[in-house]
């Protein structure tokens, strides 16, 4: 009787929650899902259907397949590089124990505070022809760089949208991991570098595979900046989307894009997890 | 497609496509009953800064009508008037669209007419802007942009953008890839709705290095730094970046100018028609049209406001006047889709 | 000299000095307690000895030679730590093996002193078990296991038996003092309980804000407390402060409690007596102090009298309740005399420093003088 009374308290309280999230998440969802099933019309927009045929347009079109690849291998690449810069950032943010600690911690949360689209305007500025970089490489150096436009600005400016997730992701997680067991290590004899490759690394992969992860999603999703300085030559998924709802007003075809992109963006990082070891797993 | 007024590039456009979103305008409009509320639907930024400071606050408060913006970019807005359409009482009492999304919503029925006896000032519009549904706002031909330090002779055609001098230096936004079509349909084919010579000739531009730029704003600046000699724009444009400080200028291609023509429509559900009607003749009026030539370098789409001064000189049309093409809305709104596709994965994607 | 010396070992935390210049010398096998409350320095004195806190000054020398300067890795000190810090995500006999693992010693080599180990611990049964399988008790003989596994120098024990159950504490400490002595294991231990450090020492470091109070062996802890505050923290003693004049020490209220022994220098002075020290008696003429019995409660092996000398203070009383020191049992409002012999009872000086007893033989010299 007890127990009962106690779920029935439980379900009431996660009932308003739980119509919150289905009224803002799931019903929005259903609906772009039968959006995605509908016929584009230039003049009716769309006409009520049910059919496949947005779903077969992207994967009998090598263009599409083109973009999908391009913005796998952005989010790859921003993610295995935010890895690299991330990790040692964080694990010395973790074991910091000095005043600095804090004052550091707000410099890497202070960027999300500015939007992601201001920021890569200002690296529009530095990326610019006679912007700040290319002004200051052809002063020091003699010679011009044209970033803007180019796949490489995308992955920087990614980068630096991402990078701030993932060190406070780590960070949390090596905050976790009791700093105990590295002097456990170290007073069995173990130096510094191989405690953490035998100690602290195999207890962190789960969770550096979560800020993976999540690192993946937004590079996966990424819009204003391949946009603002990947130019309208550089195709991803999220703009490709954008393209498509907007410019040509075709929702069904664009409901189907979202959903391909959240499936693939799904399936990967669900693959990614199955490819670390089983007991490492969350 | 459009010169935005304001950039396309916020994620508010998508949410905006939501029908549901125009509630909370609605609501707004309720409580703020004092004057009489109207829901204007237009795009956000200078242009609906320019809406409050030269339409709505000197002429449109007096005549006791005050606006609800429901802001955003036109697709979403013209997409949102067509899944209300069959609806009784709409959500927008005025829609700023172009001319062609006009004709689309027009075609499928959800607008009212706009005649003499709804809005006076329609007589003064000039011949060929106004539809039976659609009231011109403001008006600017496509011209060749040039640089006037680098290029000595200005180009005087379509054809003089695909010069391999230009290789590399020519360019204009994306988003006008459509009017850019037209343009080239007009060089080569004699008829700006002439989209397969219009493809011969963009993807020869395409080979001279065409440089594409996210957003309209994003296109003046090269001519200051140097990466651009020439491209296609709007004289609006090459007003606002002259009084910026960018060295550019306009030049008249021979074959004729496409015309960007922007102006307002009125849903037939709409809830508050008296009060659309207001506002659309005070838009009309000389004083207001004259505001957005004088700070958007718009050209007036009524005959009685008279341009003076340096925005006169900016904005004037050489003699003998141009060739001015009024787009065909009927064939290009079914063009579209088709040539967007075509755009993207043969232009954009090389 | 000795096994391992620690020689003026400080450690300043920004103003606060967390360890004020601990000297201690320590014998090979020897088990030394580090005992105190908490924030005394015990833990971080340890730490430095470990390795995993820099001292700001002095030295740590093991067997002549001066390590202090060595990283954590490389000084051969086997740490327990007081909540195991066993590696979760190895099992049981990797654990043991790590410390193995990082020094050069063939594979079968390995394996049969991990199996030593165990066997020590009686955990061979579950060498193959995860830590988080396992109950408090049997982490904690994982973590020594694989402490002791890499033979080390000095083992070093922090708040071994903090985390296990009352009923369990008792019976580890045993095992642990046994297993220590068996083998010979130079061993440092902390803890903040002193009748664990009691139970398992063979000398104990008596430590307070940072500085060592008292070094010694139990009885000379108890009986000849060092300060004030060692009295009250070993055993409990009567803490009683007052003014020495003329052989009498006039308290708090004007009462006076003539002292047992003769002190020299009058003035400011505190005593200390321990309860089961002191006998009571009906009053009579001879006696330290007389007073009126304010409670009396019978706690099984003892009973306790809480004695009043005046309103305000008291002192108080233990006795065994059977067997031939029993105490007689004095009713509550009782007027009672109290006695105690010379050598139970201390007496400090205004600045806590001992005053010694003259008719007292002279004491037996203590190896480590703490502090200047």
């Amino acid at each position: 009787m007890m127990k009962r009374s106690d779920t029935l308290a439980a379900s009431s309280f996660l009932g308003p929650a739980t119509c919150v999230v289905m009224l803002v998440l799931i019903a929005p969802l259903v609906l772009l899902a039968r959006y995605s099933l509908n016929r584009f019309d230039p003049t009716e927009l769309m006409i009520e259907a049910t059919t496949g045929a947005n779903y077969a347009r992207f994967f009998s079109e090598a263009f599409y397949w083109e973009v999908m690849r391009t913005t796998i291998q952005v989010a790859l690449l921003v993610t295995a590089l935010c890895l690299l810069l991330g990790l040692p950032l964080a694990w010395r943010l973790s074991r910091m124990t000095s005043r600095w600690k804090s004052p550091l911690l707000l410099l890497i949360i202070l960027p999300l505070f500015v939007s992601s689209t201001v920021r890569t305007v200002g690296w529009m500025i530095l990326f610019a022809k006679s912007g700040v970089m290319d002004t200051t490489a052809a002063t020091l150096f003699g010679r011009h760089i044209d970033l803007m436009f180019t796949p490489t600005a995308v992955v920087i400016g990614t980068l630096s949208v991402n990078l701030p997730f993932m060190v406070l992701t780590l960070q949390t997680v090596f905050d976790g991991i009791d700093h105990r067991l590295s002097e456990a290590a170290s007073g069995l004899g173990a130096p510094p570098a191989r405690a953490f490759l035998r100690i602290i690394w195999p207890l962190a992969l789960p969770g550096v595979g979560i800020a993976a992860i999540l690192c993946f999603i937004l590079g996966m999703n990424a819009y204003a900046t391949p946009v603002l300085l990947g130019g309208p030559r550089f195709q991803m998924m999220a703009p490709l989307l954008f393209w498509e709802f907007n410019t040509n007003s075709n929702w069904p075809f664009s409901a189907a894009l979202a959903f391909i992109l959240m499936g693939t963006t799904l399936l990967l990082t669900t693959l990614a997890n199955t490819v670390i070891p089983r007991r490492y797993r969350a | 497609m459009r010169d935005a007024p304001k950039s396309a590039l916020t994620r508010r456009g998508v949410l905006a496509g939501s029908t549901l979103l125009a509630a909370p305008a609605i609501l707004i409009g309720a409580k703020a009953k004092a004057a009489e509320t109207f829901i204007l639907g237009t795009w956000g930024g200078d242009y609906q800064r320019l809406q409050m400071e030269n339409i709505e606050m000197p002429i449109a408060r007096a005549q006791g009508i005050e606006s609800v913006i429901d802001a955003g970019d036109e697709a979403p807005r013209a997409a949102k008037i067509m899944a209300s359409r069959r609806l009784p009482r709409g959500q927008m009492d005025v829609a700023c669209v172009q001319a062609v999304q006009a004709y689309a919503l027009a075609e499928a029925g959800a607008l009212e007419e706009i005649t003499p006896a709804k809005v006076p000032n329609i007589v003064h519009c000039q011949d060929g802007l106004a539809t039976a549904t659609f009231v011109p706002h403001i008006w600017s031909p496509q011209i060749l942009s040039y640089s006037p330090e680098r290029v000595k002779t200005p180009p005087t055609s379509f054809e003089d953008l695909l010069d391999p001098k230009y290789k590399g230096r020519v360019g204009f936004p994306d988003a006008n890839f459509f009017y850019v079509m037209m343009a080239a349909g007009l060089f080569a084919g004699g008829s700006a709705s002439n989209f397969e010579k219009a493809k011969e000739i963009v993807s020869k531009l395409n080979t001279n290095e065409l440089r594409l730029y996210p957003s309209t704003d994003s296109a003046g600046p090269p001519f200051k730094t140097g990466e651009l000699d020439v491209g296609v724009m709007w004289l609006a444009r090459i007003a606002m970046w002259q009084n910026a400080g960018i060295p550019v200028a306009a030049s008249f291609p021979k074959e004729g100018c496409i015309l960007y023509v922007s102006g307002m429509v009125v849903p037939k559900n709409a809830p508050n028609k008296e009060a659309a009607f207001k506002y659309l003749n005070a838009m009309l009026e000389p004083a207001a049209q004259l505001g957005f030539a004088k700070n958007m370098g718009y050209l007036p789409t009524v005959t009685n406001a008279k341009l003076t001064g340096k925005v006169a000189e900016q904005l004037a049309l050489p003699t003998p006047p141009p060739k001015l093409v009024v787009p065909d809305a009927a064939v290009n709104s079914k063009a579209l889709p088709e040539i967007a596709d075509w755009w993207k994965k043969t232009i954009q994607h090389t | 000299m000795s096994y391992l010396r620690l020689d003026g070992l400080a450690r300043r935390y920004g103003e606060t000095l967390a360890v004020d210049r601990v000297t201690l010398d320590i014998e090979q096998g020897e088990m030394i307690v580090l005992l105190g409350p908490s924030g005394c320095g015990k833990t971080t004195t340890l730490r430095m000895i470990a390795g995993f806190v820099d001292a700001s000054a002095g030295r740590i020398v093991l067997e002549d030679r001066e390590i202090g300067q060595l990283p954590p890795h490389r000084r051969d000190m086997g740490m327990v730590f007081q909540n195991y810090a066993l590696f979760p995500h190895l099992a049981v006999a990797r654990n043991v093996a790590f410390g193995l693992e990082m020094r050069t010693m063939t594979r079968a080599e390995r394996e049969a002193r991990v199996a030593e180990m165990l066997r020590l611990v009686k955990l061979d049964h579950l060498a193959a078990r995860l830590p988080r399988q396992l109950s408090g008790g049997q982490q904690q003989r994982v973590a020594i296991a694989r402490a002791l596994a890499i033979h080390p120098k000095v083992l070093l024990l922090d708040e071994p038996l903090s985390n296990l159950d009352a009923e369990l504490r008792q019976d580890v400490a045993r095992e642990i003092r046994l297993l220590q002595r068996d083998r010979k294991l130079t061993t440092i231990m902390v803890t903040h309980d002193q009748q664990e450090a009691m139970a398992m020492a063979d000398r104990l470091v008596v430590m307070r804000d940072g500085r060592v109070q008292q070094v010694g062996r139990q009885e000379d802890l108890y009986e000849r407390p060092a300060t004030p505050f060692v009295a009250r923290f070993i055993g409990n003693s009567n803490i009683v402060s007052g003014t020495h004049t003329g052989g009498r020490l006039v308290v708090e209220g004007g009462s006076a409690i003539t002292l047992a022994g003769a002190y020299a220098g009058d003035g400011p002075a505190t005593l200390a007596v321990r309860p089961e020290r002191i006998t009571l008696a009906p009053p009579a003429g001879q006696a330290q102090a007389h007073g009126t019995v304010l409670l009396s409660s019978y706690m099984g092996a003892m009973v306790e009298h809480v004695v009043a000398l005046n309103p305000t203070t008291q002192i108080i009383a233990r006795a065994p309740s059977s067997g031939p020191a029993a105490t007689q049992r004095f009713a509550e409002g009782e007027s009672v005399s109290m006695m105690w012999p010379a050598s139970s009872e201390t007496l400090f000086d205004s600045s806590n420093h001992l005053v010694p007893n003259r008719t007292d033989a002279p004491r037996s010299n203590e190896r480590i003088s703490s502090h200047a």
